[in-house]
């Protein structure tokens, strides 16, 4: 009988400790578009100063967030991840390179992707996942025209249509 | 979510205070020498879980039911079964969804109580093997989204239904229960759950599986019923107290 009672009590422990209430950094949740910078020679390189606003959005997107200030919003890195919007079929992009300075260039880039929602858990409730060739149109537009080339991008590839994790590159932007 | 990890550290508090309430029970009656012969009831007993039917009244999202039966054995052995149906409408911060069905749970109690004299109460553990078979409808949802640049998630409406979901599990329990009157009996007990068996759906999860209550990451749950019921004496047994025969824990 004493026995069953520590069973009892074992198992009145571990419901009171199982947590499933939080969702964890480490859930794979909604992923952002994996962006990575080359130069023309296939090389890795880093942007400079690049700030980046969704059209039809006041703020800029936070870039830096180990940085206070103005600087939270300027990406010295080769690496990008930029948010999609989860409840329509488009997000359109300004990339301004140089920012704030006499260098400044701006290409506009509107991504179009099909969206669709997968249960997580109870916690994390939905992701959703994003696929850049499920629409007739294409992946990316630049600056309103079909050709692939802009003030400062010289090309743009699509490495991985299919966005449901941050680990691979989606985006591959020459410039 | 704080408050049900406190009420569960309550009850885990309250079964240490029972156990310890079974001990000194049976170490009182070890002192006393007697051999009065005492008449014992053997009979079916059935009743309902008034928790249940409390909170069908006054919780909107809830309508559920559970009867409560068992049968005298030995001693203090009883065959012990409940069956209910639930239709509970879960709201959570990311989901909402409707769990129906209905559930059968069979297995034993074991009464650790000695009685004096013609009293018939039960301080009593025991065992059940659950089934339940359910639909579930995801109503609406919320998209988890960790970057907050474009806010967050609107609740999305859904009419998804998920149906002929069933789940197995075992509950380990402990119970009291006193007679008020003639042949009536209220009692509650605590019961804590085990999954052994539960066919998930394709996109989404069996967050809440009628008799067996709330899932957990893990295969661990909890329940509780609060019953009255009625004994339907079927035939009488001598007793001797005999106190030797009283096991030392």
């Amino acid at each position: 009988m004493k026995k069953l009672i520590l069973i009892l009590l074992f198992c009145f422990g571990f419901a009171a400790c199982e947590k499933d209430d939080i969702c964890e950094g480490t859930t794979p949740t909604t992923s952002q578009m994996v962006i990575k910078f080359y130069n023309a020679s296939n090389v890795i390189k880093k942007v400079t100063n690049l700030r980046v606003i969704a059209i039809g959005n006041l703020d800029t997107l936070v870039l830096n967030k180990a940085e206070t200030g103005p600087r939270r919003f300027l990406l010295n890195d080769t690496i990008l991840r930029l948010p999609l919007r989860i409840t329509e079929n488009a997000t359109k992009y300004k990339f301004l390179l140089n920012a704030r300075t006499p260098l400044e260039k701006t290409d506009e880039i509107q991504f179009n992707y099909k969206h669709s929602d997968i249960f997580v858990s109870r916690a994390c409730g939905f992701k959703t996942i994003f696929d850049l060739n499920g629409t007739p149109q294409l992946p990316f537009v630049m600056n309103n025209s079909p050709e692939p080339s802009g003030n400062w991008i010289q090309s743009i590839q699509l490495l991985q249509p299919i966005i449901d994790n941050e680990k691979t590159t989606h985006i591959k932007i020459i410039f | 979510m704080k408050k049900q990890h406190t009420l569960k550290l309550f009850f885990s508090l309250l079964l240490v205070v029972l156990c310890n309430c079974v001990q000194s029970q049976s170490k009182k009656s070890k002192d006393t020498v007697t051999s009065i012969p005492k008449i014992e009831r053997y009979g079916i007993r059935f009743g309902v879980d008034l928790y249940k039917i409390a909170l069908s009244g006054f919780d909107k999202n809830y309508k559920g039911f559970e009867i409560v039966g068992d049968f005298r054995v030995t001693k203090k052995y009883y065959l012990a079964a409940e069956i209910g149906n639930e239709n509970k409408n879960t709201i959570e911060d990311l989901l909402n969804f409707t769990t129906k069905g209905s559930y059968l749970k069979v297995g034993f109690d074991f009464n650790a109580h000695e009685n004096w004299l013609n009293l018939e109460n039960m301080i009593y553990l025991g065992m059940r093997y659950g089934v339940s078979t359910f639909d579930q409808e995801l109503n609406s949802f919320k998209i988890y989204n960790s970057n907050p640049y474009f806010g967050q998630s609107q609740s999305i409406p859904s009419t998804e239904k998920f149906n002929g979901l069933s789940a197995q599990w075992v509950e380990v329990l402990l119970g009291v229960k006193t007679r008020v009157f003639d042949s009536v009996f209220v009692g509650f007990s605590l019961r804590a759950n085990i999954l052994i068996k539960n066919s998930k759906p394709e996109g989404f999860d069996n967050l809440y599986v009628p008799g067996f209550n709330r899932t957990y990451d893990g295969n661990f749950g909890a329940g509780f019923n609060y019953t009255v019921s009625y004994l339907l004496p079927i035939y009488k047994k001598k007793n001797k107290i005999n106190k030797t025969s009283k096991k030392t824990n």
